[in-house]
């Protein structure tokens, strides 16, 4: 999912949930794309911008060991910061380790494992139609 | 009675016809979806606590069909990978539950190095604490 999709739906779960995205939309930004870092180096390796990315393209922070990270860290920082801004972080950053699992291509147990897993909820033929018609749908709804 | 291709059936011999075509890696990703849905519905407990017993049945009824169809396209990696998300995903607004969910991912990855399988039953527990604790 491009990480502008994230921001969309991690900013709707946000404010169902707490109600207050609209004050901390950029901690929800931040968030939501700041693993999406890690695909730099496969993507300088590559000299790719755009195009189809597969599970080599992730590393470990998008894996079961990125999964266990978040709640290490957020557990740790529950004891020293807000509760809410722990949590709403922590939300950001599941929710788009769960939306890459779910519609994607992953290695959960990378590096332990190179197992490649696709769940085929949603086909790759459809899938750059269908980012994209909710990507415009968010950058709408936002607008207004 | 339900038809299926032209020919009437019992519930029984519904669910037999239907769940061998089930992909059970699927109902992995559907439950973790419906974990998202679980945090949507909090503020309505009795609903929320219907959600939790839809992603139990999920989690179940996924094992269920590999099990008794010896499905071989199922990865356990993808198993635990659901699980793990579909905690998070829960207990992120019920803190001291979190805590467990950060323990039950250190034992993930230990018990898969290991070759043991050694996972709290978090979630489990954790319907048993809603209902008492949350929605009684």
């Amino acid at each position: 999912m491009n990480p502008l999709l994230h921001f969309f739906i991690n900013y709707l779960v946000i404010d169902a949930l707490f109600g207050t995205a609209a004050d901390h939309a950029f901690v929800i930004f931040i968030a939501s794309t700041i693993i999406d870092l890690d695909h730099i180096p496969y993507l300088y390796r590559k000299r790719q911008v755009f195009g189809k990315l597969g599970a080599e393209c992730r590393t470990r922070f998008h894996e079961l060991w990125g999964v266990t990270l978040v709640g290490f860290a957020g557990a740790v920082a529950s004891l020293f910061l807000p509760m809410m801004l722990v949590q709403m972080v922590v939300v950001c950053l599941l929710l788009h380790l769960a939306v890459d699992f779910v519609v994607g291509q992953t290695r959960p147990l990378y590096p332990y494992s190179t197992d490649t897993v696709f769940l085929h909820i949603l086909s790759p033929r459809y899938r750059p139609a269908f980012e994209m018609t909710l990507t415009v749908a968010g950058v709408l709804v936002w607008l207004s | 009675m339900a038809k299926l291709n032209g020919k009437s059936h019992g519930l029984f011999d519904l669910l037999s016809c239907l769940l061998p075509r089930i992909d059970p890696n699927i109902i992995a990703g559907i439950s973790v979806l419906a974990s998202v849905l679980f945090l949507l519905v909090l503020e309505y407990e009795v609903l929320a606590f219907c959600m939790l017993l839809v992603i139990l049945f999920l989690d179940w009824i996924g094992r269920y069909i590999e099990q008794k169809f010896k499905r071989k396209d199922t990865v356990y990696s993808l198993d635990v990978m659901s699980d793990r998300l579909s905690e998070g995903i829960i207990f992120v607004i019920f803190f001291p539950w979190f805590y467990l969910f950060v323990l039950n991912c250190l034992l993930t990855v230990y018990s898969y190095r290991r070759g043991t399988h050694v996972i709290l039953p978090l979630r489990q527990v954790f319907l048993v604490y809603y209902l008492i604790f949350v929605v009684l």
